[in-house]
């Protein structure tokens, strides 16, 4: 199933973050975990991770430091308390808006 | 395998991304984790049997558009500014402004020959503003390489004053150079913060060498600053280092350490200096003595009570407060204009104080993390001083509320350090992470 691309831009954060929530990641690790985690359906270009990355960063959402890992420099990063804050917000939210869209769309009984 | 960097599709590829990005220092650091990406893509690659020339090529078109990707980099690194902050001390200063033109209103009424205060202080602000705006552009890490030359330039010119300053109130502290009249201590503790800033990270020194640092930057510049008879200083400076060594983390009971030296310095120099003992007494003592020495507390307590809700209104007379320009700015701003406003000022100054700690916690290298730190101590401890002492909280001493009350030097430095606060601000996303990495790792 392919997902519309706008639903997909604002919730690429709050997935990087909660997969962050986890254990700390490199990038390509990340997307790797990210296509498992959803089976495919949020598989995006490998690139767009990093600006998004960097953004989270500059937002003060997670930090990111280099660390050795199978004798390769890697830049990994960490979700930090305020990131996790986001996350329950956001979660709060989505959670609201599913349960009106299925008492919208489940009881039209389409 | 070839080195990732030999392969000239790879190079084309995290160049294209970087010539979006305006920010050139963070240029290597993005590449570097590119190449650490594309990397691992080829290797799984090849394992699944393709070779290194497939492998690329498969690689770098999973990555995307390179422009769109740079385009996105360049949103994250750009420079930033702190609107809040700015316009929080456009406000402060707008408002010792307008308390210039009204303080030179009731003296041109009382008549006491003291006239001109808004022309000056307008020139004050004019020429702080002027500072500010270099210090903001600048680039603050580049004073690094000096400071340990400005915390020598902050003690010779606190050891030297006695020898050269003009003396007001027993006290040497000021120097006139052409027509300008310059508070010694308040350059001296510009010139001694950035000096501390400079000093290498809290959490890596010993004892031994804490206990060198804290000679030469914890007793030193106090007892300096004791000798002169400026005590307000004094504590600042000593909250400005403990800002530091906290904000570089270090260890507490090193921190409890300095604590006990200085009160032991304190209690040394309280049984030695009658000054500062009768000071602290005519504090404690303030109301059994209402017309001597705590005539300050009284004064300013009254004009508060007599401000009311909504005050007495614009240039309203009072000729019981001494120094409305200075000393008593806080308590006659209420007694024209109400405790209304009164509180509203106060909450603009904490509200101000409040964001420069932000701006510390976010900086990004350890020099701007101190400087930033140093700096939200010194006007937390003036703005919450100046607030206390006009409610007999705190003693009464000179301490000015920063960019409102009248001054000099004072004016001035108080833009120029805001100048830096919006420096570090500014480039807090376009230093590369790899500079600090180290650090941190260290202290996890």
């Amino acid at each position: 199933m392919k997902v519309n691309k706008e639903l997909l831009k604002g919730s690429t954060a709050v997935l990087v973050l909660t997969t962050l929530a986890k254990k700390d990641q490199y990038g390509y690790e990340l997307i790797r975990e990210i296509e498992r985690q959803s089976e495919g359906v949020f598989a995006f270009k490998e690139g767009t991770l990093y600006p998004i990355l960097h953004t989270l960063e500059a937002e003060g959402w997670v930090e990111s430091y280099w660390q050795v890992h199978d004798g390769r420099k890697r830049k990994y990063y960490r979700i930090t308390d305020k990131g996790k804050q986001h996350v329950k917000e956001r979660k709060a939210e989505w959670q609201l808006f599913r349960t009106a869209v299925d008492r919208v769309i489940g009881e039209g009984g389409v | 395998m070839m080195q990732i960097t030999d392969h000239p599709k790879v190079r084309q590829f995290a160049a294209a991304v970087c010539e979006q990005v305006r920010a050139r220092e963070v240029h290597e650091e993005i590449k570097r984790e590119l190449y650490a990406h594309i990397e691992d893509h080829m290797e799984a690659a090849m394992a699944s049997g393709a070779s290194e020339e497939e492998a690329v090529q498969k690689a770098i078109v999973a990555m995307g558009d390179p422009v769109g990707i740079g385009q996105g980099m360049h949103a994250a690194h750009r420079p930033r500014t702190e609107w809040g902050l700015l316009i929080l001390v456009l406000l402060l200063a707008g408002t010792g402004i307008f308390m210039m033109f009204n303080v030179d209103t009731v003296y041109k009424k009382l008549e006491n020959g003291m006239n001109g205060l808004l022309d000056k202080q307008l020139f004050f602000a004019g020429t702080g503003i002027a500072i500010m705006a270099v210090f903001w552009f600048f680039d603050y890490r580049k004073l690094r390489r000096w400071s340990e030359l400005f915390f020598a330039a902050g003690l010779v010119l606190l050891a030297i004053s006695p020898l050269v300053a003009i003396k007001v109130n027993g006290i040497s502290a000021w120097i006139g150079i052409a027509s300008l009249v310059i508070y010694v201590p308040r350059m001296a503790i510009i010139l001694l913060i950035i000096g501390l800033s400079g000093m290498r990270p809290a959490y890596q020194l010993g004892w031994k060498e804490i206990a060198l640092q804290f000679t030469f930057r914890g007793l030193l510049p106090v007892i300096l600053f004791m000798q002169m008879g400026v005590y307000t200083e004094g504590v600042i400076y000593m909250a400005a280092l403990v800002a530091v060594l906290v904000r570089m983390r270090i260890r507490w009971t090193q921190l409890v350490g300095i604590l006990m030296a200085w009160i032991g310095l304190l209690l040394v120099t309280l049984y030695s200096s009658e000054r500062l003992r009768d000071r602290l007494l005519s504090f404690m003592y303030a109301k059994d003595d209402p017309l001597g020495d705590g005539y300050y507390y009284t004064s300013t307590l009254k004009a508060i009570q007599d401000g009311d809700w909504w005050g007495n209104g614009f240039s309203a007379v009072n000729d019981w407060l001494s120094y409305i320009h200075t000393d008593t700015l806080l308590p006659y701003f209420i007694y024209c204009f109400g405790w209304v406003a009164g509180g509203g000022l106060i909450a603009m100054a904490v509200s101000f104080f409040y964001r420069t700690i932000k701006v510390s916690k976010k900086a990004r290298e350890p020099f701007g993390q101190g400087l930033t730190a140093a700096i939200a101590a010194l006007f937390m401890v003036q703005i919450s001083w100046s607030v206390l002492m006009i409610i007999g909280l705190a003693p009464f001493t000179g301490v000015r509320l920063p960019f409102v009350s009248f001054g000099g030097t004072n004016t001035v430095t108080d833009f120029l350090l805001l100048g830096l606060l919006l420096s570090v601000y500014r480039r807090k996303d376009i230093i590369p992470r790899g500079s600090s990495s180290t650090a941190r790792q260290a202290t996890r």
